[in-house]
Order: C-alpha cells, then structure tokens, then sequence
C-alpha cells in the first residue's frame, strides 16, 4: 500500500502546482564560483524553499493543514554543472543519468533532431555559460493592479544581496531586451476593476488542464483515486477491476525518486539514496510561440475546409485548432465532444461544475479511427491513454509528465515579439519519460502509425510537414490533409534540474554528501 | 559495427539453457506455433519486422580450426529486427507482454523474469552481443510504416482495376471512401530519430572511412520464378521467408600479415565488417556514394553479421543453500565457493543471419547463387576469414553449399507483414483431446489384451493393483506423449504467407504510398472529372502491377528505381 509522503520534505510544485495559485513567476539562474561559498548559500538559502506542505484545503485535500500560505513560492533546482561545481562526489557525480549529465543544450539531436540544433543559434545568451542553480520565484497577483504582489521584489532583492554574499552571479541574458531574470505570468482577463488569471496560452487554448495523478499526491487514497480519473493510469477491465473504475494513481516513483514505480521496483537513481530521495528532474523549455504565423495558416485552411464542408470560416477556424491539439480552445476534449453541437451540449451540460474531470475523464477506445481525436493530434500524441492496445494504458503508463508551465510575455500578432510558454515538466527519469515523448512521440510518429509525421502544433517541420484529419469512413468524404505546416513553435533555451528534497539540499548545504 | 540500421534495430541475445530442458523451450515454441492465439499480444505490438528464436544444442556448433567444442549447455539465440529504441522495445514486452517473454526464455539459466525491469534488462544487456554489420533493405520504414503501405497498396489496387470502369462521379465516391478507409497510413517515410548521440557521432565519424568508390552495379535479373517444391519440414522456412541462420568458425591459427600489421583472422574480419558499407539510411549514409552490397538483391529485407566471441556465461546456478549446507555438515567439508566449469568456444564463430524471401531449399539454393553473383566481391574479403571458405568457395554454387553445410534449423521464426489479423489456424482443445484419448486409449487396450494372455488382470491382489496402476499410469504417459507429437508436428509446419509480404512488393508498397501521399495533397476537393483525369495519370506513372519499375529501390529511405 502506499506509504504517506513526508511533505515537509519534498519541494513544493511537484505535488500541487505554484501556477494555479500563483499567476506570476521570475526564473533566475545562478553561476558559482566558488564550491564553499555556494554550499553556504544553498545552506542559507534553502530555509526559503517552499515545501509540499498544505495550506489550503480544496474539494481534493481534506487533509491537515500544516504550512502557512507564502506571498512568494520557491523552487531551488541544480545543474549536473551545479552539483559538479557544489563539489559533490565523483561517485555520486558519475551515477547521475547520463542525460542529466550531458544537459539539454548537448541533447538537441535527441529532442528535436537537426533544427533543435540549427535553432540553438537563437538561444537567449543566459545560456552561453553553464547554468548551475535556478531560482523559481512564483508570486500571488494583486487583483488590483495584475501585477506580482511586492513581495516578489523582496525576494528579487533578497536573493540578490545573498548572491553577492556567496558570490554567485545572477546570470543575465534571459529574452530581449536582456533581462537578468525570465519573468512569465499567466494571462490575466480584466473584469471591470479586477485581474483575474485565465489558464490559457498565446495561442489561444486552456492548457494546463491533465496532469498524471500518483499515489500520495492528495493525502489519502479516496483523494488519490477520486483525482485519477482522467488522469492515472486506466486499467483494464477485469476480476478486481469493474468497468466503471478502471483509473487508479499512478505509482509514485514515476514522479519521486525513491518510490517504487510502475516497473514494480524502486528504481536505481544516484548514490547515496537520501541524496536523490523525494527528489525528481525537472525540464525547463523556453518555448517561443509564432501567433501570428499560427493564426494565419489556421484562416487560411480554414478557408479550404469551410468551402468543402459548408461552415462558416469562424466554425472552421475552431474545429481546426479542435482537430490540431485535441481539444476545444476551452479545453472540451474532442474525444468527447467531436462537434461544434457536442461542444455546445458539453458545455451546457457541465456549465457551473466546479471539478475538471468532466475534461479528463475519457479514453480514446472507440475511437481508433482518430476521427473525433485525430491520432497525431497533440494531445493524442502526448497521452495516448489507451490508444496503444485498447484495453489499458499499460505501455503509457511509464511515459507520463507533470506539466507546470507557465506563459511569458503579452499575445500579440507580431512574431518577432517575446511571448510563448516556460515550459516546465518533472519526471523521475528524463529520457524514459519527457524525452522519449518529445523524441518519439512529438518528432515522430510511429506509435500513431504516421511514420515520420511529426506533431502539428509544436513539431519540427524538417521535410514535408502534414496532419492528416480523419474522416469517418462511412461519410464519403475525403480526409483533409494540412501540408507544408509552418513552424510554430521555437526552442529559445532551456536545461535539466534536479530537484533536491529539503534533506538533501541540508545535505548538500553542510557538504556531506557521503556515497559510501 | 552498429546495431542500427535506419528504423532497424538488429539485437543478438545469446543465452545458456541446462541440456535437460532443451525439449521443454523447444516445446514451448512449439505449443506457440500450434496455437497461434498465444502470439496475439506479439503481434499486437507490431514492433518486429523479423524475429527468430535459435536453439542451438551443444553438439550443432561447426568445428573450426581447434577441435571439436566441447561444451556443457546448449543455447538460445535470439536475432530480433525491431523498431524504437532499446529501452522502448523492452519496456513494451515487459509492460505488454511479461507472461510470454518469460515463456520464451523460460529454461534459460538465470533469467530473471521481465518484472521487474532493471534486472531484466541487465540480463539482456549481459547476454547481448554486438551486431558487427547490419543492412535493412527499408530504413525509412518501421513495420508499422510497410503494413501501413501494403494497406494502402491493396487499396490502391482495387481501384486501379474499377477505375476505367467508373464515370467520374461514381469515382469519386470510390476514391473518397478509399482514401478515407487508408487516411491513418498515410505516414511520410524518413529518417528514424537517432538511437543516441554516440550512434549519431560514430555514424558521422565512419563516413571518412568507408572511401569514395561507387560500385558498378550487376544488371538487374528479373525475379526468379518460384520453383515448386514440396513444402518444406524445417521452421526455418515460415510465411515465404527464409529465416537463415548460418554459424562460420573463424580461423585462429594463423597470424596475417594486412596493411603493414601482424593481424588475426578474427581482427580482421572485423575490419572488414567495419568497412563495409551499410545501406542509404541516414543523412551520413545517404553522403557515401555505395550502398550495402545487400541492395544488389532484391530478396533480401535484412541481414546481419556478428561475432560470437563466446559463450555466454551468467554465473553458476547455485545449488539450494540448505541442502548444500546439509552435505557439508555430513561430510564435514567447510564453507568455500565451489568451482563449476564455465562453457567456452574454442574459436570465434560468425553468425551470419538473413531474412530474405525464399519458401522451400530450391529457392534457398537460388538466392544464394543470385547473392554470391552479385556480392561476392564485398563479401569475400569478409568471409576469407572463416575455416574452409577459400578451399571450398569457388562459384556460386559452392557458396551455396558452404552455407548451408554451415546452417542451423531457426526454431522459431517470426514476421508480421499482415494487413489484417493473419489467417493462424491452429490445434483446438477437442481436437488435441481427442488424440489423447485415442492414442491413450489405444495403447490402453492393446497392453489389457496382452497382459490377458498372460493371464494378468487388474483386480485388487498386490499384481493385480500393480498392473492397473501400472495400465493407467503408461496409459496417460502414451496420451501426453500423442499430445506432445501433434503439437511438434502442428508446430512445424509454415505459416501461410501474408499477401505482398516479399520484399519487391513491399518496396512497390512504399513506392506507391509516397506517391498517393503526394497525390492526396494536391487533390484537396477537386472537381470529379479532374479528379478523375488525374487518378488516370496517376495509375499510368506509378504502374501498380509492375514490380519491378518504377518502385522503391532497396537499402534507401525513398531512393526510386525508374
């Protein structure tokens, strides 16, 4: 049975996400210089780490409440370069994964093949030395003004002063102009007097909206259980498993270090173990977005399709951003509802339900054809769920990642101007899990049966780039392919973190690290 | 040396099985074969292009230049043509199919079981061997990319033949329906995303070595007519391939004298398999002006030569502590380790393993002849390194020979190019019931009888109880044993072959689906009299029932043959 997490032990944002409560976020990245003087700052610095100890109570946590809220939370993550320069042991040292080891920069064939590469040129220059530390600074919104409450400031400051003392650099570089700080918040819709953040991204869509649900993460197992439909694994149908309960948490090593994981086992990780214990990676991705490259291509396949099938070029427009990513820019999943009538119905029916799960709770077996969710679709093709074999999410189920991106910059037209998402993921293994999506689902197409198709929102477009929108076979009509589909999405930087738990950044801090 | 080629990834796993449960794993493959239900979860991974399991008894290595092998266990094989990376390939059986990768290496010493994975994988990572040359004759395309082809090939075909009977409208509604029946195979080939910086490193820094000179390609011979021949009784023969598994000893005792260097046959083969070009498929390939030597055939859908240094060894299955300790306090010997012996080759062997199209020896014959015309030149510098090549290897036809002295029966092969759930009929329970009870029944019967005549009869005397144990028990051992042979003569025999799976089809299959891909693109809601004009160009270009041109040509991702 699963064991109760320590939560004062592990960093906060792993369990429960900062973006939600906390719309505004500042990304800092740190160079040391000397190895004493940078284990006395992560020993001084780490007593403002937050930790996954519970402020709030929500419909899913009914648990204690054991933590106060903070005006600003914190995340504090290191390089392999990091550690390296924090004077960990060389046996510790050389048992971290090799793509940890190597970083993200280096792994640009893997992630995104020879334009990952090529686009490494249009890096932001915060990453032409090796980062070694990231701050994440995420701070609660003044619905007032919709900025970050002052406090963030504080902390900026806080971190500034504490950096000179150890010596660190706060690396500058991030975006342009330069900045010596990522700065992202979450777009904010004005009512009247008031900010309020909306979940949504530059273009267009509610995102953010399924994340994998693993044991422990809710405090109990009803919690657990209640959270995982939609979002766990899906079981399949059988003795102890009836048809209407098929999801359960994920094991939680999937995300933790230190748990037992789908495989059945606690999976090997670095030595010593209550180095990499509670801890887990963390991927972060500036991803800059081309909105007006993307609104155009959408009007004008949309003018195609709505010729073709009789609809308004609005309609078209919203069916095809449907099609593309898998769900409605409302976040409606067209697995459930694959008409504009369905999307109305589903929004009627579910209009004031204060829980998401109606947006999650689905598979994708009676649609094997892709023609409510387009098989290479995005989200299809970063959760397959039950795609692969039809009766479980069985070989999905050890590919999963916690999502905890934040958007930066205003929505404009313009593509040349600085907006897209931060994204961040976390996974107990980076190349089992973030980068084989990226390298085999989103770049690649096999799993779908699409050979070297690559994803239509975020993939790369070496060759000739197509999606295919399934047609129900019985219609007569022809499926309608998109081809040569503009680049969307660009890479402009990002790297691979460890996580610490709050003992190991102790650990770290006093510099006894010990794999013996 | 790699073990990718393309979308290909060749695995060898060598593993000892104690010689007393050589007949249960055999059977096991076997039970497979008869049953073909079992392989419903293998199938439905559609990862493999061609897989084989080997088993070779301790007795089947050929003798080389020092003596006769002597050796303790026999041996599994396991040559596998996968797609996805290592880990994904594993990750999927042990998370998909666990039970039956455990059947399938179940008498192996020391196998770990698939869950939980780690341990597993160490044990594959440690019966492993390197694959020292591997060529695919479709780099561009997964299994799943050739099945999505041939799908789209059959639909093609179909309306090929309706199309001249068609009016453009009623067209249309054919083409439409079509296309939408195939509108998830229509995947672009490519390249395969790289395996990992150091496969894509040690490809980049090949190139320089591989030389500038292009080959002079052989004029191409039609396809040969198949010859009839009675089906075969070998499993290396399955669905209208040929799954040939070849073992060459290498020559040890003589040093020799290459480029300047003392060199040893085993070295230098080696060598030449390092130099020998691969196929066309990858970007640092595609810059190296000669393709494998396997493109000259056009039967040939992969093939792979690696070194067997030497036996596998996984450590001494231990004796159970109790009863060892037990022994030591009774013949009051002290703790310590005990010394087994430890398996070794006398030499090097080859393993030279092919996948190519041929249903019956005749066929074998004449691919190996058709091969040695045309490759001889690349292979020889490669096979002069094994014992009795040089002596015995003088034209095509003792190539052929040399082969196929030197080959093993593949137990258990398997290839997936089916388009739908393949046709597997295989022993039902009755039917299996039904030998039992007859040939139990029939032996029951017959020692009744003669132990009447001698005046024996079950009742409940000491010899009459023994008879009648002794009646019963003979009695389900001939039962299981009718059983056992059924299932060995069931699982011998071939699988029927899946339509278009021969290697010229599959390449005019990729061909053509390239070309429709196109073709769809730019028929976006045409006008059905355009529409149908262009269907008419179309078939005109592509020649779907033309084989030989223009298609796909082999060891390339989309190089065409006009």
């Amino acid at each position: 049975m699963t064991q109760t997490l320590d939560l004062a032990d592990i960093q906060g944002n792993i369990l429960q996400d900062f973006v939600s409560g906390y719309p505004v976020a500042r990304f800092l990245f740190l160079r040391i210089s000397d190895a004493a003087q940078g284990r006395a700052f992560i020993y001084a610095y780490r007593a403002r780490v937050t930790t996954a100890l519970r402020w709030d109570h929500s419909d899913a946590y009914a648990g204690p409440i054991q933590a106060e809220r903070p005006k600003v939370a914190i995340n504090l993550g290191l390089t392999f370069r990091g550690m390296l320069a924090l004077g960990l042991p060389t046996r510790t040292l050389a048992s971290l994964p090799s793509e940890f080891i190597d970083g993200m920069r280096a792994r640009a064939e893997i992630l995104g093949g020879e334009e990952e590469r090529a686009g490494q040129a249009r890096w932001d220059k915060v990453w032409d030395e090796p980062v070694h530390i990231m701050i994440g600074l995420n701070a609660l919104l003044d619905p007032a003004t919709g900025e970050a409450v002052p406090e963030l400031t504080q902390e900026t400051d806080d971190l500034q002063r504490l950096c000179q003392q150890h010596k660190l650099t706060i690396m500058g570089g991030h975006g342009t102009p330069d900045s010596d700080w990522q700065d992202a918040k979450a777009i904010l819709e004005q009512n009247k007097a008031t900010y309020k953040p909306v979940p949504r991204e530059h273009f267009g869509f509610i995102d953010g909206i399924s994340n994998p649900v693993f044991e422990g993460q809710f405090g109990d197992a009803n919690a657990d259980a209640m959270m995982a439909v939609g979002q766990g694994k899906l079981l399949p149908v059988g003795d102890n498993v009836a048809p209407e309960n098929r999801w359960a948490p994920l094991a939680t090593g999937e995300f933790l270090l230190g748990h037992p994981d789908e495989a059945q086992e606690i999976p090997g990780c670095a030595q010593p173990v209550s180095l990499m214990r509670n801890g887990t990676f963390l991927v972060y991705r500036k991803l800059h977005e081309n909105v007006g490259r993307f609104n155009a291509f959408i009007a004008k396949q949309a003018e195609g399709y709505a010729r073709i099938n009789g609809l308004t070029q609005d309609e078209a427009c919203l069916i095809l951003k449907a099609k593309l990513t898998g769900r409605w820019p409302d976040a409606v999943p067209t697995a459930v509802a694959p008409t504009v009538a369905d999307w109305k119905a589903f929004n009627q029916k579910h209009a004031g339900e204060a829980r998401d799960t109606p947006y999650v709770d689905f598979t994708y077996a009676d649609d094997l054809d892709g023609v409510k969710c387009p098989i290479t679709s995005h989200m299809r093709r970063a959760n397959p769920r039950d795609s692969f074999d039809n009766t479980s999410s069985g070989l999905i189920n050890r590919r999963r990642i916690l999502r905890r991106g934040v958007p930066y910059g205003a929505t404009t037209e313009q593509d040349s101007d600085e907006h897209g998402i931060i994204f961040l993921a976390m996974c107990a293994s980076l190349s089992r899990q973030f980068e084989f999506i990226q390298q085999q689902w989103i770049n690649y197409g096999l799993d779908a049966n699409a050979g070297n198709d690559t994803c239509p929102l975020v993939g790369n477009r070496s060759g000739d780039a197509k999606f295919v929108l399934a047609v129900d076979p019985q219609s007569g009509q022809a499926p309608f392919i998109w081809s040569n589909i503009p680049k969307f999405v660009e890479m402009r930087g990002g790297e691979y973190f460890f996580l610490p738990s709050l003992t190991a950044l102790r650990m770290i801090g006093m510099g006894t690290v010990d794999p013996t | 040396m790699s073990n990718v080629a393309g979308k290909a990834y060749g695995m060898n796993v060598l593993t000892p099985v104690p010689p007393h449960l050589t007949w249960v794993q055999r059977l096991i493959f076997m039970t497979a074969r008869a049953i073909p239900s079992t392989l419903a979860g293998l199938l439905g991974l559609s990862l493999i292009h061609f897989a084989r399991w080997v088993i070779i008894k301790r007795n089947q290595w050929p003798q080389g230049d020092r003596g006769k092998p002597t050796l303790k266990n026999d041996y599994v094989l396991f040559c596998s043509n996968f797609n996805g990376t290592w880990d994904q390939y594993i990750d999927a059986f042990s998370d998909g199919i666990p039970r039956g990768l455990d059947l399938f290496w179940y008498a192996s010493f020391k196998y770990p079981h698939a869950i939980p994975i780690t341990a597993f994988k160490n044990y594959i990572t440690h019966n492993q061997f390197d694959t020292g040359y591997y060529y695919n004759a479709t780099p561009g395309s997964a299994q799943r990319d050739i099945k999505a082809a041939l799908k789209v090939f059959a639909e093609l075909k179909s309306l090929g033949t309706r199309h001249a009977a068609l009016d453009a409208k009623s067209f249309t509604s054919e083409y439409n329906k079509a296309l939408a029946r195939v509108q998830n195979c229509l995947g672009s080939p490519g390249y395969a995303p790289i395996a990992s910086l150091d496969t894509a490193t040690a490809e980049q820094n090949r190139r320089k070595f591989l030389g500038a000179q292009d080959r002079n390609p052989a004029p191409r011979a039609a396809l040969r007519a198949k010859k009839s021949a009675p089906s075969p009784s070998t499993t290396t023969f399955d669905g209208g391939h040929c799954f040939l598994t070849v073992l060459l000893p290498l020559k040890t005792c003589e040093v020799v004298d290459h480029a300047g260097m003392r060199s040893s046959h085993v070295r230098l083969l080696r060598e030449a398999l390092a130099m020998l070009p691969t196929a066309h498929q990858s970007g640092p390939t595609e810059a190296t002006p000669a393709n494998s030597p396997f493109a000259e055939s056009s039967r040939t859908h992969f093939a792979r030569m690696a070194v067997i240094d030497d036996a596998i060894y996984n450590g001494p299955v231990p004796s159970d502590t109790l009863y060892a300790a037990a022994r030591d306090l009774v013949r009051g010997t002290p703790d310590g380790a005990v010394i087994k012996p430890v398996d070794q080759l006398p030499s090097p062997y080859l393993l030279f393993s092919v996948d190519c199209d041929a249903g019956n020896e005749g066929e074998l014959q004449d691919y190996l002849c058709e091969l040695w015309e045309r490759t001889s030149a690349e292979l020889e510098p490669v096979l002069v390194n094994c014992c009795g090549f040089k002596e015995r290897v003088t034209g095509p036809d003792e190539f052929a020979t040399y082969i196929c002295d030197h080959r093993l029966e593949t137990t258990m092969p398997f290839n997936d190019y089916w388009t739908q759930a393949p046709p597997l009929k295989g022993l039902s329970g009755p039917m299996l019931l039904l030998a039992m009870v007859a040939a139990g029944g029939l032996w029951g019967t017959c020692l009744y009888l003669a132990l009447n005549q001698l005046g024996i009869r079950p009742d409940w005397s000491a010899g009459g109880l023994l008879s009648g144990v002794g009646l019963a028990v003979s009695s389900i051992i001939v039962a299981l044993y009718a059983a056992y042979l059924l299932v060995m003569m069931r699982g011998r025999r071939p699988f029927p072959e899946a339509p278009n799976s021969d290697l010229k089809s599959v390449l005019k299959a990729l061909y053509v689906q390239r070309q429709l891909i196109q073709f769809a693109v730019a028929q976006q809601a045409p006008s059905a009299p355009d529409l149908y004009g262009a269907f008419g160009g179309f078939l005109n270009r592509v020649q779907l029932t033309n084989l030989d041109r223009p298609t796909q040509a082999p060891g390339t991702i989309s190089g065409i043959i006009s």
